[in-house]
């Protein structure tokens, strides 16, 4: 008896193959393009309506634009948000690029500790940052009249220069992270030859090593830019209340306080903010692409042991910037979450009367019934839901993205990046549409939690992409290629191959995911 | 969590708002430990591999 092995699967087998992967990439595909664009499309619909979306007898117009830029308070949102972006990024991009320099090229002392506490307030929940702020430097904070009166500094957190204040230290950590990338990538073999013919330490970090950066400053800043105009709980603890509105709590307080609910005019100021973001994001996209000209020519790597490439200080200025470190450490973020704690264990955290007169567990029981006590359940069922699902999705779409040969697959990066460019308020206002309009299943969607952890999820699904597109490409393609030739299916492939090896990445995008939900 | 603090703070109930705020850096805080101890765990289990 001779059997013969057939080399080429039947026309039945490649069929019976092709349809099922080809069909689940299909469906992930329309998954992510249906969930990214749903909160934007609806938006842009209902900019362009005479009356809410759910109001019959609308019409196509432009009356919401012109509105809104015929009034005077958007005109000077605007002006807020622009300077308050604008001193953010100088700030943040002086800070941060120093900071990045002093602990990567320089023999500071601590220079190991102080990366993990300068990118604290990344990890730190936003409001708590500002809260805590408000506490100790806010107009009725603790150390308010200490800054003002002893130390002389003409220092107002509800004024748009002292926002911006808070906003660099918030910013520093994005500029630090991205700028440090950048130097441990780069070749310190220029450093050395400057130093090597004399030069001092000063004028080789301002003539070597920070033109080397320039590349890492512009995306840095760019980024910071984008961030900072979406920016919305800063106005609205310390801005709206003196009439400081920025663009966002502009829109927020239009929203919240209009006679209908969903006026036209918000949605089309939702619309203008969400097309400067994605302008800016595009434009630090192109300026990204070039920078790969943008190289060090070098020879070996730098010296082992000692300092790196790095530069030797006086020993007088490694005593003054390591204590400068620690000192912005200490003010901008750690003092700030201390007057937090304490606020949160006092009646009242005044400087007129000491705290420990004042202690009360009232605030840690009001917490623990009634509407706190709800929202802090929501909130973590939510992340924990929200971040196990979307990690689930955004690992499947990006093995389409990059390990298949679905033949959408190009678009899919662009998607997944996208929710980053959309502000986190024009995602809730876009989602609201979205859920008045498809119905079913929107009404039920907009009276429960999953309506909240699917725009909440939408928002933060940039980090696991960012978090999986790496990890995928460390994996290589051999892998895929040996399961498939032994006769498995793309799915099979993907699933009990590839996303096993995953399981550290796919766990830090579960955990990243969990704090993002968490702190919006 | 944060609709509830900033709602709260725009009432100026800001005794139980920072209290609310502490629960979010302690379930935070948390989540990074117990990341870091798996991971942790996970290369000095592989230590030998």
């Amino acid at each position: 008896m001779t059997t013969s092995v057939s080399l080429a699967p039947g026309r039945a087998t490649r069929i019976r193959r092709l349809l099922p992967g080809t069909g689940v990439q299909a469906a992930i595909s329309a998954l992510v393009l249906v969930a990214v664009l749903a909160p934007v499309v609806p938006l842009v619909y209902a900019s362009v309506q005479s009356a809410p979306i759910y109001q019959p007898g609308r019409y196509f117009t432009v009356a919401a634009y012109r509105q809104l830029f015929t009034d005077p308070a958007f005109w000077r949102a605007a002006g807020n948000t622009a300077e308050f972006a604008a001193i953010t990024t100088a700030g943040a991009l002086v800070l941060g690029g120093g900071f990045a320099v002093v602990c990567g090229r320089t023999d500071v002392p601590g220079r190991r500790w102080y990366p993990g506490l300068l990118i604290a307030p990344l990890v730190l929940p936003p409001l708590g940052l500002i809260l805590g702020w408000n506490a100790l430097y806010g107009p009725g904070g603790y150390a308010h009249d200490f800054l003002t009166q002893t130390l002389h500094l003409p220092f107002n957190l509800s004024t748009v220069p002292g926002m911006a204040v808070l906003g660099t230290a918030v910013a520093v950590p994005v500029v630090f992270l991205v700028c440090q990338s950048a130097l441990s990538g780069m070749d310190s073999s220029l450093e050395d030859a400057a130093r090597s013919v004399g030069a001092p330490a000063l004028r080789v970090l301002g003539e070597v090593t920070l033109p080397m950066l320039r590349p890492a400053l512009v995306n840095a800043g760019l980024l910071v830019f984008t961030l900072s105009i979406e920016s919305l709980g800063i106005p609205l603890v310390f801005g709206s209340p003196q009439g400081h509105d920025f663009i966002a709590s502009y829109l927020y307080t239009q929203w919240s306080s209009a006679f209908t609910p969903g006026p036209p005019v918000v949605s089309a100021g939702a619309t203008v903010l969400l097309g400067c973001a994605c302008v800016l994001l595009l434009l630090r996209g192109t300026l990204l692409r070039n920078q790969a000209r943008f190289v060090t020519i070098g020879g070996r790597q730098g010296a082992v042991g000692g300092v790196p490439g790095g530069v030797r200080l006086p020993a007088a200025a490694r005593l003054v910037l390591s204590v400068l470190l620690g000192l912005y450490v200490a003010v901008t973020t750690f003092a700030p979450i201390a007057a937090l704690g304490l606020s949160s264990v006092t009646t009242e955290l005044t400087p007129l009367i000491a705290p420990w007169h004042l202690f009360t567990a009232g605030n840690w029981r009001a917490i623990g019934q009634g509407a706190f006590a709800s929202s802090i359940r929501n909130t973590v069922e939510i992340a924990l839901a929200g971040a196990l699902i979307t990690t689930a999705v955004v690992a499947l779409a990006t093995a389409v993205a990059h390990r298949s040969r679905f033949p959408l697959r190009r678009g899919l990066p662009f998607l997944l990046l996208f929710p980053r460019a959309i502000p986190g308020l024009i995602i809730g206002i876009g989602f609201f549409w979205t859920f008045l309009l498809v119905n079913p299943p929107g009404h039920a969607l907009l009276d429960s939690l999953w309506g909240v952890m699917l725009a909440l999820s939408v928002r933060s699904l940039t980090i696991a992409y960012f978090v999986l597109s790496a990890a995928f490409a460390a994996v290589g393609e051999s892998l895929d290629d040996a399961a498939r030739s032994a006769g498995a299916s793309w799915w099979a492939a993907i699933t009990r191959i590839t996303l096993p090896i995953l399981r550290p990445a796919l766990f830090a995008a579960f955990i990243l995911m969990f704090i993002s939900i968490l702190h919006d | 969590m944060g609709v509830t603090m900033l709602q709260s703070e725009q009432q100026g109930v800001n005794g139980p708002v920072a209290a609310l705020a502490m629960v979010q850096v302690a379930i935070t805080v948390v989540a990074i430990a117990v990341a870091g101890r798996l991971f942790a765990a996970r290369t000095r289990g592989r230590r030998n591999a």
